[in-house]
């Protein structure tokens, strides 16, 4: 009864938006609309976040849509828009004087009071994101699910493609699954691509900056196996491998050249302190492990997953995620847990000494994202059902991220300063399906 | 390469055992649940996917591990 509800009431919707588009002449083709629009699942979803200390902060409604035909064939479409704002760290570390930065765009600068980590508060941008899925059956026990993606920002195009073949076996206790996917990315920094290694220049000199563009190609193989161990328990097990190649700088990152000794700002060619733009490899391998166990307990279910991540850029990582669902008649209340930690890449330094620059080995990077760290995010969900049974769902985390603040190796002033940019960032995300 | 060999090792032996597990169609009633779905919210772990993969170096393992997206 409550589905019929459902259904009538998403057909009334329907029809009056199809009304307002197409005008009175809609009527005629309604009972074909009628077919068309009846069944679709809706998901409406917003989610905000919030880092701490006038850091990044961002809105990001979604909604996807989904429909399941006659012949079990799937159809779904999602589109995400994402509005963010705020700074973000530019890989320079704190100093015992005001540091001066020159703004991506080249127009206008930004400072630095001493002892605080350098933030870039040009920080904004808006993405689009829209995507579209299909599944459809293969015989009676194997399907394939299409999938593309298209993706817009300021300064970022993406486009993917994506196939994946599933095989039930085993009384459809055991699925394999193997998917292939190709994604391709034209970057284009505000302010044009910055020479790897070069320094930033004061606001009136120009730019080490080249090309407007450049782009990056990605292609992906994700395989698995998911079981059904007992009536209780679930298990899924991934094995993940992605190879990019090309542009894989960060634009908007540099990393500060300090005295041997003392650690304090050298002066630049044209700023008060040196920064060289980011340079990384153009190419990348990840590889990962992917586990994940479900287990009901009584009308409860508890899910634990762990992932271990290495590349060849000398990052490996660890994902631990916990979560437990409580059920209660109409309502359930789901506590998460996930730890992540990484080591840095090869190439990561939070800073270099002056008598190092003319050694640097190609590449160099002092994003914070690629820097020994650990990150633990605690969190809570609760979900209920509206009286016509329409699903309903609150999210609320906390992130913490740490690095090492007191690195071995930091020189002179810098054992006085926090050489790694904390963050923590709060999550709110309100679902609604119909 | 060794841990790739490795990994496809212990894959296909897993593949072999799976053969002695599993329930029968009649013994489904839980796992039928909305929530012992292998995954049940996938709007919310595309949400985490997001957040996780412009905070930190890793990403994908149990879906593709491309962002779309230029904050990492």
């Amino acid at each position: 009864m409550q589905k019929m509800n459902k259904h009538k009431n998403i057909r009334q919707l329907l029809k009056t938006a199809t009304g307002c588009l197409l005008g009175a002449a809609a009527t005629v083709q309604a009972d074909a609309e009628e077919v068309f629009f009846s069944g679709w699942e809706t998901d409406i979803a917003v989610l905000a976040y919030s880092e701490s200390d006038d850091r990044v902060s961002a809105y990001e409604p979604v909604i996807k849509t989904q429909k399941t035909f006659a012949d079990d064939s799937v159809l779904g479409f999602k589109l995400v828009l994402d509005a963010l704002t705020g700074a973000s760290p530019n890989g320079a570390t704190p100093s015992d004087q005001v540091q001066t930065f020159t703004r991506p765009s080249g127009n206008g600068s930004y400072q630095t009071q001493s002892g605080e980590t350098p933030l870039d508060d040009t920080f904004h941008d808006t993405r689009v994101s829209f995507s579209a899925n299909y599944q459809h059956d293969l015989g009676r026990l194997d399907k394939m699910i299409w999938g593309g993606n298209l993706s817009k920002e300021f300064d970022f195009f993406s486009t993917g493609l994506s196939a994946t073949y599933l095989h039930d076996f085993n009384n459809r206790n055991s699925t394999f699954s193997f998917g292939l996917s190709g994604e391709y990315d034209l970057i284009e920094p505000v302010g044009g691509i910055a020479t790897p290694l070069a320094q930033m220049q004061a606001t009136d000199q120009l730019q080490p900056k080249g090309e407007s563009s450049d782009t990056r190609f990605m292609g992906e193989v994700l395989t698995g196996l998911t079981q059904v161990i007992d009536r209780q328990t679930i298990m899924q097990l991934n094995y993940g491998y992605a190879q990019s190649s090309g542009y894989h700088n960060d634009p908007y990152k540099v990393t500060s050249v300090v005295d041997d000794s003392s650690g304090a700002l050298v002066s630049g060619e044209s700023l008060p302190g040196t920064y060289l733009y980011d340079s990384r490899p153009d190419k990348r391998i990840k590889h990962s492990l992917y586990g994940k166990v479900k287990h009901a307990f009584g009308a409860d279910s508890a899910d634990f997953s762990y992932r271990y991540m290495w590349d060849d850029w000398g990052v490996n990582s660890h994902t631990f995620n916990l979560a437990y669902r409580k059920n209660f008649t109409n309502w359930y209340l789901q506590p998460t847990i996930r730890y992540y930690m990484q080591s840095e890449a090869d190439f990561y330094r939070h800073s270099i000494r002056e008598s190092e620059v003319a050694y640097i080995a190609p590449y160099l990077t002092s994003d914070y994202r690629l820097a020994e760290m650990w990150a633990s995010t605690l969190g809570i969900k609760i979900g209920f059902k509206t009286a016509n049974g329409n699903k309903n769902s609150i999210r609320l985390q906390y992130y913490h991220q740490d690095g090492d603040k007191n690195p071995s190796d930091a020189i002179g002033i810098q054992k006085n300063y926090d050489m790694y940019p904390t963050l923590d960032a709060f999550v709110i995300q309100y679902n609604y399906s119909f | 390469m060794k841990t790739v060999y490795i990994a496809l090792l212990s894959g296909s032996l897993l593949m072999s055992g799976c053969s002695s597990l599993g329930v029968q169609p009649w013994e489904r009633d839980l796992l039928a649940r909305d929530d012992m779905a292998v995954d049940n919210a996938p709007l919310d772990s595309a949400f985490d996917d997001h957040i996780y993969f412009s905070k930190e170096a890793s990403s994908g393992g149990q879906g593709f591990s491309g962002g779309g997206c230029g904050c990492n």
